[in-house]
Formats: C-alpha cells, sequence, structure tokens
C-alpha cells in the first residue's frame, strides 16, 4: 500500500486562516462524521467496562440506591403524603439519576484526553456527546425495567395508549443533557473550579425539582424558579406518562422539546465558537 | 498543474495566557512569528531549530489541531501526523481498539482500517497476540511501532513526524526510513522534525531552521544544517526574544524593532 497517489490530478485542499470559524450550525456534521460519533462513542463503552467489576451496572445501582434511601427518608421518617410515593419517586428520579450521571462523566471528557484532542482536528463536542451516549444506555435500560414493571408487576398497572408519548420528554432530556455536559466540559478546560462545587450545585438543583415533593407543596419564589427549570418540565411529563396514566395535554411536552432543542442548537453554537485551540489549553 | 502539498503564508500563533479564572489575557507569547513556507508534493522537508523554537508548534498547526493567530495554511489532501509517542491511544484500550479508533480519527472508514488491518501488523513486527493486550503493557517502542504503522498506512498527502523515531530500535526506524522513502516517491511530502542532523542531512530535501519562532533560513538539507550547527546545534529561545506581547499582534520584539527605527 502506497500514499499519495501520484496520478491524481489534484486532491482536496484543506485552508486554515486565522480567525476563521465553523460554519453551519454543526449538525451536519453529526451525520457526516457519524463513523466517528459512533467509534467515540465504542470507545467510551469500551473504556467504561474496563478495570471494573461491574461496568456498565453501576448507573444502574445508583438510582436504586436513592430510590431506597429516599423511600425511607421521605416515605417512611418525613412520610410524605402521596399516593403509591415508591413510582412517584422512582419516575422521577429515572431522568434525573441520567442527567447527573452524564455531566459528572461529561465534565472531563475534554480535559483527560489531551493525546486525542492534539491527535487529529475533529469536532471536540463529540467526546461529551460520546459520554452522554453511552450513559443513555443503562437509562433505557432502567427506564424499559421499570415500564415493565409497573405495566406487568405492580398493580398500579400502565396506561400503554399513553406510552408512546414519553418519546418526546426523552428526547427533551437528552438534547438538554448533551447541552450541559457540552458546555460544562468546555468550561472544565478553562477552569477547573466546577469539578468542586458540581456535586452541591447539582444538590441544590435536585431539591429545587419536584422530584422527593409534589410541586404543588412549594409556594412564593421558589415555584417560581421551578416552573422556568426545564428538569422540572421533563420530570411532570415522565410522571405524567409513567404515573398519572393520561396526557392532558401535548402542548407542554411539545414545548419544552422545542426549548430543549433551541437550548441545544444554541449551546452547540457556544461550543464551536469557544472551542478554538483546545489543543493548546488541555 | 497540481499546486504543493503545503503552503504556508506568514503564519503566527500565538498562546495567550489565562487568569485564575480561566480567562484570555492580553499578554501572551508568538511560538511562530511570520512564517513562510511551501512544500511540494514527493519532497521532504526537516525542522531544526532549539527548544522553543516553535517546531511542534508548527506540525501542531499544519496538523489542524491548533489554528493561525494570523495567516493561512494551505494543505493538499489527507495530513497524518504522528507528534507524540502515544499517538492518541489511550492506555486501557488494546491495540486492536486503538488501532481502530485511531484509523478512524485519522480519517479512514473502518473498513479501510480493517483492510488494512494485516499490512499494519506485519508492519508494526509486533506479535499478532499483543494486539489483544491493553496499551499499558506495551513498552515505549512497541506503542510507537504500532503508531507509526498506522499513520504510514492511512495514505497520506503530507505526513508530520515529530521527533518520534529516536525511542525505536535501529531494525524499526531502518524500515520507518524506508516507508517514509516509499512514500515520497508516490508523491506523499513529508515533514520531520529532529535533533538528529546525521538524519536530516541525508533523508531531507531541505530544511528550515527556526529560532525564536521565526524562520531563520530555508535551504538544502547540508546547507541548513551546517548553518544550525555553525551555532554549536544549540539555538534555544533568548529569553530576550521571547516573542511576548502585550498588545494584540505587536511582540515586543517588533515593538524594539520599531523603536530602533
Amino acid at each position: 500500500m502506497t500514499g499519495a497517489d501520484t496520478t491524481a490530478t489534484e486532491r482536496p485542499v484543506t485552508v486554515r486562516e486565522a480567525g476563521q470559524r465553523a460554519r453551519g450550525l454543526g449538525l451536519v456534521e453529526v451525520v457526516t462524521r457519524r463513523e466517528l460519533l459512533a467509534t467515540l462513542v465504542e470507545r467510551q463503552a469500551r473504556l467504561r467496562v474496563k478495570r471494573t467489576l461491574f461496568g456498565i451496572v453501576w448507573p444502574v445501582v445508583s438510582p436504586m440506591f436513592l430510590l431506597a434511601l429516599y423511600l425511607f427518608v421521605f416515605g417512611s421518617v418525613f412520610d410524605v403524603k402521596i399516593h403509591d410515593y415508591g413510582v412517584y419517586l422512582l419516575v422521577g428520579l429515572l431522568p434525573w439519576t441520567f442527567l447527573v450521571q452524564s455531566v459528572h462523566d461529561s465534565l472531563q471528557s475534554i480535559s483527560f484526553e489531551p493525546d486525542l484532542v492534539r491527535r487529529a482536528p475533529f469536532p471536540l463536542h463529540f467526546l461529551p456527546m460520546a459520554r452522554v451516549a453511552v450513559m443513555t444506555v443503562p437509562f433505557l435500560g432502567l427506564l424499559v425495567a421499570s415500564i415493565l414493571y409497573l405495566g406487568v408487576v405492580h398493580d398500579r398497572g400502565i396506561a400503554w395508549s399513553t406510552l408512546p408519548i414519553i418519546v418526546l420528554p426523552g428526547a427533551s432530556l437528552l438534547l438538554l443533557v448533551t447541552s450541559i455536559s457540552m458546555l460544562l466540559a468546555l468550561l472544565d478546560v478553562f477552569n477547573r473550579d466546577f469539578r468542586y462545587v458540581l456535586n452541591n450545585l447539582l444538590t441544590v438543583w435536585f431539591f429545587l425539582v419536584p422530584i422527593v415533593y409534589h410541586r404543588k407543596m412549594v409556594n412564593g419564589p421558589v415555584r417560581t424558579i421551578t416552573t422556568a427549570d426545564p428538569m422540572r418540565w421533563i420530570i411532570d411529563q415522565f410522571r405524567m406518562v409513567l404515573y398519572d396514566g393520561h396526557v392532558d395535554s401535548y402542548l407542554a411536552p411539545l414545548l419544552t422539546l422545542a426549548a430543549c432543542a433551541a437550548l441545544f442548537v444554541v449551546s452547540l453554537q457556544v461550543f464551536r465558537r469557544l472551542a478554538v485551540d483546545l489543543a493548546k489549553e488541555v | 498543474m497540481i499546486g504543493p502539498a503545503l503552503a504556508v503564508d506568514d503564519l503566527w500563533v500565538a498562546y495567550r495566557t489565562r487568569s485564575r479564572f480561566g480567562w484570555r489575557q492580553p499578554v501572551g507569547r508568538y511560538a511562530l512569528r511570520g512564517l513562510d513556507l511551501t512544500l511540494e508534493r514527493g519532497r521532504c522537508l526537516g525542522v531544526i531549530g532549539g527548544n522553543g523554537s516553535g517546531k511542534t508548534t508548527l506540525l501542531q498547526a499544519v496538523a489542524g489541531v491548533i489554528r493561525p493567530s494570523r495567516g493561512r495554511i494551505e494543505v493538499r489532501g489527507r495530513v497524518a501526523s504522528l507528534v507524540d509517542l502515544s499517538a492518541g491511544f489511550h492506555r486501557d484500550l488494546t491495540g486492536h481498539e486503538n488501532l481502530i479508533i485511531g484509523g478512524v480519527l485519522l480519517g479512514l472508514s473502518r473498513a479501510e482500517v480493517q483492510d488494512r488491518y494485516g499490512e499494519i501488523v506485519d508492519f508494526s513486527g509486533l506479535d499478532p497476540e499483543a494486539l489483544d493486550w491493553p496499551l499499558a503493557a506495551y513498552s515505549a517502542g512497541m506503542g510507537l511501532r504500532l503508531g507509526f504503522s498506522l499513520v504510514v498506512h492511512s495514505a497520506p498527502d503530507l505526513l508530520l513526524v515529530d521527533e518520534v523515531l529516536a525511542v525505536g530500535d535501529d531494525a524499526f526506524r531502518a524500515q520507518c526510513l524506508d516507508r517514509i522513502s516509499q512514500l515520497q516517491e508516490s508523491g506523499c511530502a513529508i515533514m520531520v522534525v529532529s535533533h538528529d542532523m546525521d538524519l536530516v542531512r541525508e533523508r531531507c530535501d531541505e530544511v528550515a531552521v527556526l529560532r525564536d519562532g521565526e524562520l531563520e533560513l530555508i535551504d538544502d538539507a547540508r546547507s541548513g544544517v551546517a548553518f544550525y550547527l555553525e551555532a554549536g546545534g544549540r539555538r534555544d529561545t533568548d529569553p530576550a526574544e521571547l516573542g511576548i506581547f502585550t498588545h494584540r499582534g505587536r511582540s515586543a520584539a517588533a515593538r524594539r524593532r520599531q523603536g530602533a527605527q
């Protein structure tokens, strides 16, 4: 095998100039470079299971552990008056733990890969995206297991006719988590403070989102804050499908999806604008 | 008419300092200052200079992993670079896994990597069984063999090599140099950064001598190396000529020169 073909009349020319900016919205390259993205996802999945006995099982254990803990604290000790509190908690914790695990995993996805970043030019937002993609697998596994448990084993049952609607909050969640993961991964390259405060910020956010309590239990400014929080809407919509069993209106899920899609596009633009010369930084 | 494999026009690359909060400061240092060079297809350019002269920065800019602060780089065809020993491989992944992922990162499709897999492993000289070991179990030389083998099998039009050949044993080094010659004959342009003056003199058609980020000389290999060695072979960056700037676009050296005029 040889290198360049001497018979070739012309080769594609790549020009790199000062001040050159990435063109377009960056959505097309997710499709055109899907093989690279898929390879990075595979790489991340393989790394996830290296040097660990249970690898991919841990993201499944975490929400179950939290469920047991919060069920004891809020269900038994504080005796929160919510019907079928275990199911209520489970449905809220599923999307929340996916967010937390993905954000944690993605935070250092660029900072910890200096060799890869300096290896060849490629869309660096693929690194946090690959992390989120890998975390999506245990999330979906747990979601399917929960649906089967609620539909087949639990007395409560499930409204199968409304189940397809779960695709809407599911897509919103994926877009929201990917947006946050991209931005935090970029931020971590420039400033490492976030590594130390992320846990605290996520704990505050956790208690602002009505996961362990019902949103009608809070009033005043907290209620206003939670109204603007996309995670509150996403969790509400998961509950509409899996806990309430009926969907009053498609407007809220569609609006949430549109808002999360807009956030994703904006985050991608911010990332592409600022993620220039990261090879100098990592 | 086919254009050059590489055309660099007034290339400046600045490294800016950052505050503790991560904000960019209006203070930094030019690693490259106003470089102009052209590399034709099938030619080999040696890049020599002392530590901090900007050799690796030049390779990174040509490879496309860092952007010019000023100027323009035009590359014709596929670039493949081997600028560090790790070759972008991950220590926890096996040689096989690293080859597939590294190949896709170099711009090959998975099918192309699979097609060339046998050739890559044969060229590396590694026991096929070793491809199932994690890279952490490899010596530096074994990792280099795999990385180099992958890079030269990626059908590059421009190959960038940064000093890594020093790690391989004599037999593999000779094999790599033969391969580089073959690539060159097939039209691939080569850019080699090295402190090995014998290698540069024997293998390169031209030599670019860098000092403090500036192109001091570009000449045929013998003259270029002789020019470099005349200064004792050590032309480390003069602290007074670091190219420190406090305002965008003006280096301290440039302001001094302007002041002298």
